[in-house]
């Protein structure tokens, strides 16, 4: 069994990068070994242009944020954040007034004398926090470090760390199989699937533009069409699925015919009057409603299923199941890949 | 035919059983046989015993010279259990460190043999040291000495470090085991050197196992009494004394006198005992050892790979040349009596060797029934404990279900005798039985309460709503979950009521009452034995008790696949 495979990442000064990936890719292993608290049994690891391979995990300086949050349950607040520092034989009344200023920027200086079992789960989590940036790192290491809280705490949460990584001029890699939160805090982010890294992008790149089938399938949701590459344009490409002909803004710069049509839900217009010389006719299938938007399952007749999502909307409201709609897949939305050698199903597989 | 047949019967027996344990009045009297079990037979008597006869204590105030010996043997038993129990704590926990994060399989093997002074009869593990150290058989004849260590208050020191070292180790491996090593990881990657992150880190958080296995070796320490009478010398501790005091003639002491020396030493070993360990259990937990400094050059220094493998080779030192081989010493006499020849007047119906087997024939005999009577009566106890059917009295029952293994048993035995001899129809066979249950009731009862603890009370409560009466939950939910806790319970109870000494010695109003380890004490004792029969006694008895061991283990085992 390999954890890791072939990984190459370069990683920016102050940058804040999210690591996504399925359950078991590797991802906590990777900043394990960033760590040292895993030993990679081959490649090399560069810290400041500093290789750290051979250097045991206290000399690496690196701030961890556990999954498990991992407070000394035996030390109260103060202690849990004086402890690296104090291990390091630095003079506590050194690094006083830092302690201080954390305990104010996380709001935790009523809690000084709490032990970690008095704390609710995102108090605990800022503790973890506060207690690897007082160690004195400029690389913190968050693993998953907001999966035990909840929805609520761990939006707002998300957003005081970065604040806090930029204030300090840190560097952060944040592991995360949340892709939202992923998205929303991230300057670059990396995919992973089975011990390899897939792609590094913005979050916008990896939503709009993502150059593998996974990411497209991983970030965010997406249509999935089979189809045969009819014809080519100066600045479009014309699919043939299931019949019916769909056309992409992307160039095919792939040799085989036989490809992949992704589209995300959000991207397809769909009305109850023809809107486009090449809408498709369907009929809804299924609806749901997810809160803020609607969710639809269109089948195009005699053909394929595809998935609408729409803004709430009145308009919105008015669409019922089993009625006749038309939709239309805009060419600028349309992305291409090559099929597979694997086939489809295997190549989106997250197991 | 004569097999279905059966079966259907038993089937119909299950069915029968099933439908009676959803009865309340058929629960009320499990609980209740339960509780007058423990109460009437396992922890009053003692206590009455030594109540009904405190005024005895009067007879003895102006006996000051006795007095004074009694007094200074029971502060040597404390002096002696917190010193070992501070030395083994030291020696086992490295070991114990060794054997649960080492992936070599020389820890594995270590494991295995860290176990076996717990194994043996402590009678035999006696003599074994007392030839190792101090007779001119062992290390003293190899190094041209009269006597090494001869018997007196070291020699007591080295045999109650190798009885409570295993069940350190075993105690500190399944701690180390359970323990979240990730606060250790957390501690290193805040910049805490290996030593400074279990020193500040792991070592307070592993406190209440340190002090589980403290309190474990301070009662076996106390308790001792067989093996420390062999290896005491002229040294006594509170159970050496009250043995000789058992052992004096009424030339020598008056009874009346003997009477009171016996209820103030047993009185006073008890309700210290008790006090001392509720004291330890309720403070211990509260203190807090403040970490005030690190040294990280010296921490630096003391995690290297150079002083790790300096500790586990001490470490690995002591268990050999203190533990194990001392330990096993016993066999090189031993076989030298068989290849001598002597194996078959041990099989002689005559002269000592009828005693001999009678006394195992009693050792076996009685502690099979202590067993079999605790698991009867210790299960729904257990059950009582385990799921709080009785709210605030289960939690009290918990504590004081503890009581028998704290208090030393030879001062146990004493009030027993106490409480029993008062009936002359009870018959003595009886008195000894009761001494084996009572000091062995606490093994089954607390390992069973702690596995029906471990199912998740859930559990049973599908089971229920999805028809399952409560026999029903028990054959099918908790009896499968726990049926090796149930079994090692049981095997607990059997090696402890085999190897028990004091408190057989106390009951025991004459010879023909001799347990297997009262006789061999005796015989050890006595400088007119000779050494091939003393060791070849002891030998059989041991031999005799792993096969034993090794025959239920192999049952159990063959009855978990």
């Amino acid at each position: 069994m390999v954890a890791l495979n072939n990984v190459s990442l370069e990683i920016n000064d102050k940058e804040y990068l999210c690591i996504i990936g399925p359950s078991g890719c590797g991802k906590t292993t990777l900043i394990k070994c960033i760590a040292g608290i895993v030993d990679p049994d081959e490649g090399e690891i560069y810290v400041d242009n500093k290789l750290v391979n051979n250097l045991p995990i206290e000399d690496r300086n690196t701030g961890y944020v556990f999954q498990e949050i991992a407070l000394f349950p035996h030390m109260n607040v103060y202690d849990n954040l004086c402890y690296g520092p104090f291990v390091k034989g630095y003079k506590i009344s050194s690094v006083r007034s830092l302690i201080e200023e954390m305990l104010h920027m996380m709001e935790l200086y009523e809690r000084v004398k709490n032990y970690p079992d008095e704390l609710s789960g995102g108090a605990r989590q800022k503790v973890a926090v506060a207690r690897a940036l007082v160690s004195g790192s400029q690389l913190l290491l968050l693993d998953e470090p907001l999966g035990a809280l909840d929805t609520k705490v761990r939006s707002l949460l998300r957003y005081e760390l970065r604040r806090l990584v930029k204030d300090l001029g840190l560097t952060a890699i944040h592991v995360t199989h949340d892709q939202e939160e992923a998205m929303s805090i991230a300057d670059r982010i990396a995919v992973m699937r089975s011990g390899r890294i897939i792609e590094v992008g913005t979050p916008l790149d990896l939503y709009l533009n993502p150059k593998n089938l996974f990411t497209a399938y991983f970030v965010g949701e997406a249509n999935f069409l089979e189809g045969e590459v009819i014809g080519e344009g100066d600045d479009y490409t014309k699919i043939d699925v299931n019949g019916y002909v769909l056309y992409s803004a992307r160039k095919v710069n792939f040799d085989s015919k036989r490809v992949v049509v992704a589209i995300r839900p959000e991207f397809i217009e769909m009305s109850k009057k023809t809107i486009h010389r090449e809408a498709l006719k369907g009929v809804i299938e299924n609806k749901s409603f997810l809160g803020s938007s609607f969710r639809f399952e269109v089948s195009v007749e005699n053909s394929f299923v595809v998935s609408v999502k729409t803004q709430f909307s009145t308009k919105a409201l008015k669409f019922d199941v089993g009625e006749r709609v038309s939709i239309f897949l805009p060419p600028k939305f349309l992305l291409l890949y090559p099929y597979p050698e694997e086939g489809l199903e295997k190549a989106i597989s997250i197991e | 035919m004569r097999g279905m047949s059966e079966s259907r019967s038993i089937g119909l027996v299950i069915k029968k059983l099933d439908e009676f344990s959803s009865n309340r009045l058929m629960k009320l009297f499990l609980y209740a046989s339960s509780l007058i079990f423990f109460f009437a037979l396992v922890l009053l008597p003692p206590l009455i015993g030594i109540i009904e006869n405190i005024s005895y204590i009067n007879t003895i105030i102006y006996e000051q010279s006795l007095l004074s010996r009694a007094n200074s043997a029971i502060l040597q038993s404390f002096i002696m259990a917190f010193l070992v129990s501070i030395l083994d704590l030291v020696a086992a926990l490295p070991l114990a460190w060794f054997i649960a994060r080492s992936k070599s399989k020389v820890a594995h093997l270590i494991d295995t043999l860290v176990d076996i002074p717990f194994l043996m009869p402590t009678a035999a593990l006696g003599y074994s040291i007392l030839l190792f150290w101090s007779d001119k058989y062992g290390l003293s004849s190899l190094l041209g000495v009269k006597s090494l260590i001869p018997p007196g208050f070291f020699l007591v020191l080295l045999l109650h470090f190798v009885f409570s070292y295993p069940v350190i180790v075993r105690v500190m491996v399944g701690e180390l085991l359970n323990y979240r090593e990730i606060y250790e990881v957390a501690a290193r990657t805040l910049g805490a050197r290996p030593w400074t992150a279990v020193r500040t880190v792991t070592l307070p958080l592993l406190k209440p196992g340190i002090i589980t296995s403290f309190l474990l070796s301070l009662a076996r320490s106390l308790s001792e009494t067989g093996a420390t009478v062999m290896v005491a010398g002229s040294w006594e501790n509170g159970p050496v004394f009250l043995f000789n005091l058992i052992e004096m003639s009424e030339a020598e002491v008056p009874s009346i006198l003997k009477n009171g020396m016996l209820v103030y030493v047993s009185s006073f070993l008890i309700a210290s005992s008790i006090a001392v360990f509720f004291l330890i259990s309720l403070l211990a937990p509260t203190i807090r050892l403040p970490i005030r400094r690190v040294f990280p050059s010296l921490e630096g220094k003391m995690s290297s790979l150079k002083a790790v493998k300096l500790r586990d080779s001490f470490s690995l030192l002591i268990l050999f040349l203190i533990v194990i081989i001392p330990s096993i010493f016993i066999a090189f006499p031993m076989f030298e009596s068989i290849l001598g020849g002597a194996l078959g007047s041990a099989f002689s119906p005559f002269g000592p060797w009828k005693d001999y087997w009678r006394g195992m024939l009693i050792s076996y005999g009685v502690s099979l029934l202590a067993t079999l009577l605790n698991m009867v009566f210790g299960l729904p106890m257990a059950v009582i404990i385990a799921r709080r059917k009785l709210g605030r009295v289960s939690t009290i029952l918990k504590a004081i279900i503890n009581i028998p293994i704290i208090v030393p048993s030879i001062a146990l035995g004493v009030s027993l005798r106490l409480f029993w001899g008062k009936y002359a129809s009870i018959p003595d066979f009886w008195t000894l039985l009761s001494s084996h249950i009572t000091i062995t009731y606490t093994y089954f009862v607390a390992s069973m309460a702690a596995a029906i603890e471990s199912v998740p009370q859930e559990l049973e409560d599908v089971a229920s709503t999805l028809g399952a009466r409560p026999f029903s939950v028990f054959c099918r939910i908790i009896f499968p979950l726990t049926r090796y806790s149930m079994f090692s319970g049981a095997i607990l109870v059997f090696t402890r009521a085999l190897a028990e000494t004091g408190a057989a010695k106390a009951v025991a109003k004459s010879r023909e009452f001799w347990t297997l380890p009262v006789l061999l004490v005796n015989w050890i004792k006595d400088e007119n034995v000779p050494i091939t029969q003393k060791a070849l006694g002891a030998g059989i008895y041991m031999v005799s008790s792993f096969i034993f061991l090794l025959a239920l283990r192999l049952f159990f085992m063959k009855r978990k696949e």
